[in-house]
């Protein structure tokens, strides 16, 4: 049986978790088993898709690797599909069925990766490929410490904001090792067939909450404009925080309105700034520049 | 039980797809107030977003084949979680088997194909105009049976849309015309140039939405090519944001003969000459 420490949860698992925190412990919160999926009692409010059935407990996702179960937010079921590898079937554990957990265990997930600077975590929000991963690959490099690679929890827990990382990896498609200046010899491929790279960050802020900085919201620019940068009001924030929650699905059957509310809320107070460039801006020196003189 | 609420609009690239699009926009609207923004709301077969929402995943990290799979799946998916709303379809795919041998499109909730096809000699300028390829380029694309668009080799997923399987210019109006499960109405681009009023009039019929009309004849002047062109000029169109060239450019039969060399004309005919023959290109 394998032991991490991941999502803030002690997990034990059937299957090794190369890209978890190794960490001992007697009492887990989270425990992965591989074989069958047990039987489902699903509630009388519960959806079913051809790919996905949830309720308020469980959480079933037949993917291409496998099929997983996640239940009450401490159990994982996963039972591999025919001729599947091992990396796949993490991958999608990691991108999936921890959020499933971590709905589950009543946190809102949002697309978001972090850094911790003079101790506030700045957030880069935005949907997949608008280079959250490459901002923090880079600021990794400059020698900041980095909170969570694409997804940051968060929960509120008597009115206080309460912040969580996901793993210490950074996700890069091939072609952003060049841009970045970045050699490829301690990436891994995250599936066999798929040009994207795991890399573990070196210098990753391990555990606990942290107070929020300042937000940074990326999008492609909709004008002639390469990259500009402008404020973002409270209420312009918390309609794009709400754009990039992430598995809306998810979320819609499994948290209050209220609660994501007030947790989009506490999140919006906070200085924002949007990022528009056009899809073929390279210069992430440039962009970089700007972004790190409002850090500081 | 499957809800047959999915209608397609198919057609090779720039063959009057938006156009059509427009149209049924603009007719199922209450007020007939044209407005580009709203045609970002239509569902684009090649979107990653509507995957990623209803098979609640990351659709980049799926290989080709997993992916078509899983897009037919998500449309199923829409199709049976809103059995009262009609959904339009934009496709510029051509009908083909995936690797379960079963075909591209849910064909259980597909209530009919409108497939719109156009010239292929004008296609060339006008798709060369879009992409900011070479007219040459073009005609390598039409005839390409194996062409994709926003292929992404090697599943370097880094495009909001999908791979499209395209094919060539033949095989695609092949694939779509020669299917027999489900019901399809073929209009030529030329034709519904020629009487929009009539031929916009049976694609409603065919959709099975209620005719009106007097709302067919006020929609058809609002969509008429010279307004959408002095629109586009005023407001710009997203699908052209940060170019400098139109979306809607030309919209007449027959241009082609001031734009394409001898070589260019005679590589697209003998390529496509049947079905060119077929829908009266060619004598």
């Amino acid at each position: 049986m394998f032991k991490y420490f991941a999502f803030g949860l002690k997990i034990i698992s059937d299957l090794d978790l190369p890209e978890l925190i190794e960490s001992q412990f007697e009492e887990y919160d989270l425990r992965i088993t591989v074989g069958e999926i047990p039987p489902i009692v699903w509630d009388e409010n519960s959806l079913h898709k051809p790919i996905v059935s949830i309720d308020k407990h469980n959480f079933l996702h037949k993917l291409p690797p496998a099929t997983y179960l996640a239940c009450k937010g401490n159990r994982i079921f996963i039972a591999p599909n025919q001729g599947q590898d091992f990396d796949s079937i993490r991958l999608f554990l990691y991108s999936n069925i921890f959020a499933a957990i971590m709905h589950q265990r009543n946190y809102l997930l949002i697309h978001a990766s972090g850094v911790v600077y003079k101790e506030k975590l700045h957030l880069f929000l935005g949907a997949s490929g608008m280079g959250k991963s490459t901002i923090v690959a880079f600021l990794e490099n400059k020698g900041y410490e980095i909170y969570s690679d694409d997804v940051i929890l968060f929960k509120l827990t008597d009115g206080e904001l309460i912040t969580c990382q996901t793993y210490p990896q950074i996700k890069l498609w091939e072609d952003t090792f060049d841009k970045l200046g970045i050699k490829k010899i301690t990436a891994k491929k995250i599936r066999p067939e798929l040009p994207k790279f795991g890399i573990k960050i070196n210098k990753y802020v391990k555990g606990g909450s942290y107070q929020l900085g300042k937000l940074f919201f990326l999008a492609n620019s909709s004008d002639s404009e390469k990259f500009q940068i402008s404020n973002l009001n409270s209420i312009e924030t918390f309609k794009i925080l709400h754009q990039n929650i992430y598995r809306v699905q998810q979320v819609s059957k499994k948290l209050d309105p209220n609660y994501i509310f007030k947790i989009l809320i506490e999140i919006s107070k906070n200085q924002s700034f949007l990022i528009e460039r056009q899809a073929d801006f390279n210069t992430i020196e440039e962009q970089m520049e700007i972004i790190q003189t409002k850090l500081k | 039980m499957n809800s047959k609420n999915l209608l397609w609009l198919a057609s090779y690239p720039k063959s009057g797809n938006t156009w059509v699009r427009t149209f049924f926009n603009l007719y199922l609207s209450k007020d007939l107030n044209l407005n580009f923004s709203n045609l970002k709301n239509d569902i684009l077969h090649s979107s990653r977003s509507y995957i990623d929402e209803n098979a609640d995943l990351d659709s980049t990290l799926l290989y080709k084949d997993e992916l078509n799979l899983i897009k037919r799946l998500s449309l199923k998916t829409l199709s049976d979680s809103n059995t009262n709303q009609l959904f339009f379809i934009k496709t510029h795919e051509k009908f083909f088997q995936l690797t379960d041998n079963l075909p591209n499109i849910p064909i259980e909730n597909t209530l009919g194909i409108i497939y719109i096809l156009r010239n292929p000699l004008d296609i060339v300028a006008s798709y060369a105009n879009h992409i900011n390829k070479t007219y040459d380029e073009i005609v390598n694309y039409m005839n390409d049976p194996n062409c994709y668009l926003t292929s992404q080799i090697g599943n370097l997923n880094l495009s909001p849309a999908t791979p499209q399987y395209v094919s060539s210019w033949s095989e695609n109006v092949e694939s779509w015309i020669n299917q027999t499960q489900i019901p399809i109405f073929v209009i030529r681009f030329e034709d519904l140039l020629l009487d929009p009023i009539s031929n916009f009039t049976k694609m409603v019929e065919f959709s099975q939405i209620k005719v009106n009309h007097q709302k067919i004849k006020n929609v058809v002047e609002k969509i008429q090519f010279e307004k959408l062109q002095k629109k586009e000029n005023e407001e710009g169109f997203f699908l052209m944001n940060g170019t400098e060239r139109n979306f809607f450019r030309n919209g007449k039969a027959g241009g082609w003969k001031n734009e394409l060399t001898n070589n260019q004309v005679l590589s697209i005919i003998s390529k496509h000459y049947q079905q060119m023959k077929i829908f009266e290109y060619v004598a």
